[in-house]
């Protein structure tokens, strides 16, 4: 019997879903299905079963990989109204709790949360916020829905100190290729040595899991997370929807920050940001900071337009963020000890200056942390467009890379250099001004990527690589995936992504292109 | 005597954030505001009067003392104030302050003041505060302490400047209604009252900064220091009394939405839409509605006070203001209920008054204030000068309601009148009855008989409160109450014309220390009055984009509904607008600009903040030009038009002139 879901044919309406942020990639699709349950989405996926049809998972469309786009046409299932428990009923312990268009269980304890995959990021703080409550991954897109943040194991600055998305998923609710719905919790199912099995039931999948398949030493969103003895949920968190589609994300949370300051410090070399970055990971007077951000030279140039105060001899800039205790019940400023250890180790790194704010002067500081990507983004809309890049290093490595992205200064090709130093994970954009400067830049790019894979480091710490492809010294276009698998990583993929769907018709394209033989 | 201020006071009031009340700090079910859930602040206009402290301790190297009457959180507010640059802070907090209504609180900080500068010289300190604050909105507070501690007032200043010409002291510049007053202040003492847009106080500021507030010593004052009696702080020292808090009828209008966004030009529905309104505007005149007066119920009892009802009026041409003819007919409905005489007092400005207008607006008697012998003009006369004369005045002819207009010019008399009297005060009213008042006072319960209650907003606009003032009846002076224009109807009536009576009045001569150097009026005078009587209100917000836009959207939009409706349109702006130098502050709707009743109000790009709508929601109809669908203005529209501006007025001006 078919539901009454609704679906979208009108090409207009349909053109919203064939791109994603980035623009770089445009699809088509026959369809749109808008399902409001898990139940719809495995009704709609045993249809293309029967009917042979590719489909493409759709979130919010904030990916900047093309994950969500149909490079090859289908159907094209998106998850904005799933935003209802599958359950009608909360388990033992839960609530169920309703906002305006959305609704979701927690327990009682405030410990944990079942979200349906359609809630966005940003509508799901606000509501924890009731509760003082707080979901610690910080993927910088807040309007990012649930279920895409899983799929991508997103992250951002606060995954230093939290981690990555992976790390706050307890449980999955799932519907597999074929249309199975299946619910994982973690603790429950793991992988042998060699293999993985998952039963539902009565049916059984299994994959291989080759001892020759690495995975970087970082926070890491590239490729599958494959494993030895994994917990199973694990499989799907970051699988960027090769192998079931993500309709309900149990995760844990934790308490609301009591009082939170960030401070923006400015030194006077590179070398000082970096010796400060480092006293900072290593926690001050004890205590860890939630993020650690950096800012270069080239980087603050740009953000003196919308902040002229920023001192001109600044070589580098680092924002930290930390939770502390206020100095008194009425006085919401950290206690002289607290500050007076952030001050010295400022010092001790011979720090220009620093501006801190605390309480409501936080959303300034969050204009200030966004001023770069606002001001390149004016700026590339003038002139060729950036190249971006999403590397990570273990530490032991970092400083080398650093070296390699400045050295990268003798392309001619101008460049920023910026992001999440706590997790060793800075994004280097190119902005080149002409055809012959973004050849230069997209050969530079080639060799740093290559020289993070080597270092054991990931090609994308936080966006995933989707349908990203990448031309390689011997000019063949390349999945970017394979900078850091090799082709032997890549048939891995493609042997776990044959076991659970072995026509190849969900979220094609994703990690591997369509028709690419490894 | 030295020229430099040895200390500058500021008052930092701890309020709660306008812009961020939550949803549910209203409880529906008990009417009561659940205080607990308000973000608290530091009143944004005490900011910055903060930040000219600091401009003035740069010049002059002066003390900078904040000081701060409220709970012990206003610790917070205070603390922030030292890390900003104050050097010392106070912090008045004591349960018996609690309740204390402005006059009360005037009279607490008053006496704090003079305790806090102990041996340091009044003559030698300037005071700085908000004019006024977003929760009450009263504008009262700081004017009344100057009018007890006798210190000449500097109302409504909008920038500091240091004239080479003049190598002593510091200028102020001031808003008028209509152009701006320069004062310069050769030396201490002053109390300057800021309305405007000095700088904000910078959200950054270094770790050692953040050092010295987290412990700086917090001086507390409680009542043990102060000594106030119970007739002079407090809930019992308190002139006024709150009798009711309500929600205000949210007044949620279910929009009719129009896309204009897509290519697909739906004219046809435009079209009908402007049809409508057209005949909308043109089935009524005017745009008063009255809904915010309690009902006057019936009542046999006795009025709890004695005297007539005086309408101070502020002279305009031949005549008198818009405001002030809207409270002399305001007034007259008063007077009729009381059974006694309704008088204007209009201070003298020429040989001619327009005496038929103001008796067929609803006087009885007409009184002009002239100056005695030797005195300046009145029309010269600064606010403390006409707040003695009318003082003199009200002692004399002892009215039990005195109503004036609040305008910027009367919102500092006002205060300073009452002070001066002894008198409670309600600003900004929105509804003014006649009814009995019953209830407790000092521990009885009673029926104390007909009472003015004075209906107001308050959390801007989030609350409405009924006030009445009982203890003029102990003193004789009278309940006060100012509201502005654009409130009450302003009726014609037809009779005698009404008797003038002269008062010569020779109020004291203006302090020599602190001169008016330049008064400039803006060149035609008349928009400030025209946006609150058109028939349609063309207003743009931060969301037209460019101010160019006034002129090529706006203006056109203005002039093609005029021409084809035939009804008066002006053009208006958002505070956002405003600040950007769309329009000029006369012609700003809401909280700190004009309240506007037309028939049609249009808003163009104004995303609808609270302070926005307190100004405007009494419009006929409101219609929403928005980008965003998710604008809170579409909320409380009438007809939303989604789309472009640059898009969306053009066709309407197109269907307009077809």
């Amino acid at each position: 019997m078919k539901p009454d879901i609704h679906v979208l044919e009108d090409p207009e309406k349909i053109a919203a879903y064939l791109r994603d942020e980035s623009s770089a990639f445009t699809g088509n699709a026959e369809r749109v299905f808008l399902p409001r349950s898990a139940a719809e989405v495995a009704w709609i996926l045993g249809q293309a079963n029967d009917a042979g049809a590719r489909v493409t998972i759709s979130g919010a469309g904030t990916s900047i990989t093309g994950s969500r786009v149909p490079l090859s046409g289908g159907w094209v299932v998106s998850m904005e109204q799933v935003r209802h428990p599958a359950s009608e009923r909360p388990p033992v312990g839960f609530e169920q709790v309703h906002r305006r268009d959305f609704s979701f269980f927690l327990d009682s304890a405030g410990k944990r949360a079942i979200v349906p995959a359609g809630v966005r990021l940003s509508e799901l703080d606000e509501a924890l916020e009731r509760f003082g409550l707080l979901y610690p991954p910080d993927p910088t897109e807040m309007s990012a829905m649930i279920g895409g943040t899983v799929a991508t194991n997103a992250s951002g600055a606060r995954s230093f100190r939290f981690g990555p998305t992976r790390a706050w998923v307890n449980g999955l609710r799932l519907v597999l290729p074929d249309g199975t719905p299946c619910h994982l919790a973690r603790g429950q199912a793991f992988a042998t040595q060699a293999e993985g099995c998952l039963a539902v039931e009565g049916r059984v999948w299994r994959f291989p899991i080759p001892a020759s398949y690495r995975m970087p030493r970082t926070k890491n969103a590239a490729g599958l997370y494959l494993a030895p003895g994994m917990d199973l949920v694990d499989l799907f968190i970051g699988a960027e929807g090769l192998l079931g589609v993500i309709t309900e994300v149990e995760i844990a949370l934790i308490p609301r920050f009591g009082h939170l300051a960030a401070t923006a410090a400015f030194f006077p070399t590179l070398g000082a940001s970096l010796d400060f970055a480092d006293r900072l990971r290593a926690g001050i007077d004890g205590k860890m900071p939630l993020s650690i951000e950096f800012f270069d030279a080239r980087s603050l140039t740009f953000m003196r337009t919308a902040f002229p105060a920023i001192p001109g001899e600044a070589q580098g800039a680092i924002l930290f963020e930390f939770a502390y205790e206020p100095a008194g019940r009425h006085n919401p400023f950290p206690s002289a000890a607290t500050a007076m250890a952030w001050r010295k180790a400022l010092e001790a790194s011979h720090a220009l200056s620093d501006w801190t704010a605390i309480g409501r002067d936080l959303a300034e500081m969050k204009k200030f942390r966004h001023a770069l990507p606002e001001a390149i983004n004016a700026w590339v809309r003038l002139r060729m467009g950036k190249l971006g890049m999403d590397l990570a290093v273990p530490g032991d490595r970092f400083r080398e890379i650093v070296r390699a992205y400045e050295d990268s200064a003798a392309t001619g090709v101008a460049f920023v250099l910026f992001g999440h130093i706590g997790d060793h994970h800075l994004h280097m954009n190119f902005l080149p001004e002409n055809r012959e400067q973004q050849e230069t830049a997209r050969r530079r790019y080639l060799e740093l990527a290559r020289q993070a894979a080597a270092a054991g480091g990931t090609i994308s710490a936080e966006h995933g690589v989707g349908k990203k492809t990448i031309t390689d010294e011997s000019g063949n276009r390349v999945p970017y995936l394979a900078l850091m698998t090799g082709e032997e990583g890549l048939r891995t993929i493609a042997g776990v992504k044959h076991a659970f769907d072995p026509d190849g018709r969900l979220n094609p394209g994703n990690m591997i292109p369509e028709g690419y033989q490894a | 005597m030295n020229a430099a201020p040895k200390q500058i006071v500021v008052l930092i009031k701890f309020v709660a954030d306008i812009e961020r009340i939550p949803q549910d700090a209203w409880d529906t079910e008990r009417g009561t505001l659940r205080r607990d859930r308000l973000h608290m602040i530091a009143n944004p206009l005490d900011d910055r009067a903060l930040q000219m402290a600091l401009e003035l301790k740069a010049r002059f190297g002066s003390r900078v003392i904040a000081v701060s009457m409220g709970p012990a959180a206003a610790e917070e507010v205070l603390r922030r104030a030292v890390a900003y640059g104050a050097d010392e802070a106070h912090l008045i907090s004591d349960a018996a302050f609690a309740g204390s209504d402005t006059l009360a609180t005037a009279h607490t900080l008053a006496a704090a003041l003079t305790a806090i500068l102990g041996d340091r010289r009044r003559e030698e300190t300037v005071f700085l505060a908000g004019m006024q604050s977003p929760d009450g909105d009263t504008a009262q507070v700081p004017l009344q302490i100057a009018s007890l501690l006798d210190l000449p007032v500097i109302p409504h200043a909008s920038e500091l400047v240091f004239p080479a010409e003049r190598p002593h002291g510091f200028g102020i510049n001031t808003v008028l209604a209509d152009g701006t007053r320069l004062f310069h202040v050769e030396r201490p003492p002053a109390l300057v009252t800021l309305t405007g847009y000095a700088p904000m106080p910078p959200a950054f500021l270094p770790l050692s900064r953040l050092i010295e507030a987290g412990t700086a010593q917090i001086r507390q004052w409680s009542n043990a220091d102060l000594g106030l009696p119970r007739d002079r702080t407090g809930l019992s020292g308190s002139w006024t009394r709150v009798v009711q808090i309500f929600s205000p009828d949210a007044g949620h209008r279910e929009a009719v939405r129009l896309d204009l966004g897509g290519p697909v030009a739906d004219d046809a529905r435009l079209k009908q839409i402007l049809t409508e309104l057209e005949t909308y505007v043109k089935s009524g005149s005017g745009a008063v509605k009255d809904s915010d007066t309690p009902e006057e119920a019936a009542s046999a009892s006795e009025a709890y006070y004695q005297g007539e009802c005086l309408i101070v009026c502020e002279p305009e041409g031949t005549s008198v203001s818009a405001g002030s003819r809207e409270l002399v007919s305001a007034g007259r409905r008063l007077a009729r209920r009381l059974g006694v005489g309704n008088t204007a007092c209009v201070p003298e400005t020429g040989p001619r008054l327009d005496t038929e207008t103001l008796s067929a607006c609803g006087a009885d008697t007409i009184v002009v204030l002239c100056p005695g012998a030797g005195a300046p003009e009145s029309g010269s006369w600064r606010e403390e000068q006409l707040a003695e004369a009318l003082g003199e005045l009200i002692r004399r002819r002892r009215p039990q309601i005195v109503l004036i207009p609040a305008s910027l010019h009367g919102r500092v008399v006002a205060p300073l009148l009452a002070a001066r009297l002894g008198a409670g005060l309600t600003a900004d009213c929105t509804g003014l009855g006649i009814r009995d008042f019953t209830g407790t006072v000092e521990g009885k319960r009673a029926v104390f008989g007909q009472v003015l209650h004075q209906t107001r907003p308050a959390l801007g606009g989030n609350i409405m409160a009924t006030i009445v003032s009982l203890r003029g009846h102990e003193n004789g002076s009278p309940q006060m109450a100012t509201a502005r224009a654009g409130i009450f109807p302003e009726e014609r009536h037809t009779g005698a014309v009404a008797p003038v009576e002269r008062v010569v009045c020779s109020p004291q001569s203006a302090p020599d220390h602190i001169r008016v150097v330049r008064t400039l009026h803006d060149a035609g005078g008349g928009p400030a009055d025209s946006i609150e009587r058109c028939d349609v209100l063309i207003s743009v917000g931060a969301g037209l984009g460019d101010a160019r836009r006034v002129e090529t959207l706006a203006r056109p939009l203005a002039e093609a509904i005029a021409r084809r409706w035939n009804v008066t349109v002006g053009v208006a702006c958002s505070r956002a607008a405003m600040e950007k130098g769309y329009l000029p502050h006369a012609v700003q709707v809401g909280q700190t600009g004009k309240t506007v009743r037309p028939r049609v109000y249009i808003a163009i790009g104004i995303s609808g903040a609270i302070q926005h709508r307190v100004g405007m929601e009494g419009a006929g109809r409101i219609v929403a030009v928005n980008r965003d669908p998710e604008a809170p203005i579409l909320g409380w529209s009438d007809i939303a038009l989604l789309g472009d501006a640059a898009e969306v007025v053009p066709r309407i001006i197109r269907l307009l002139s077809a």
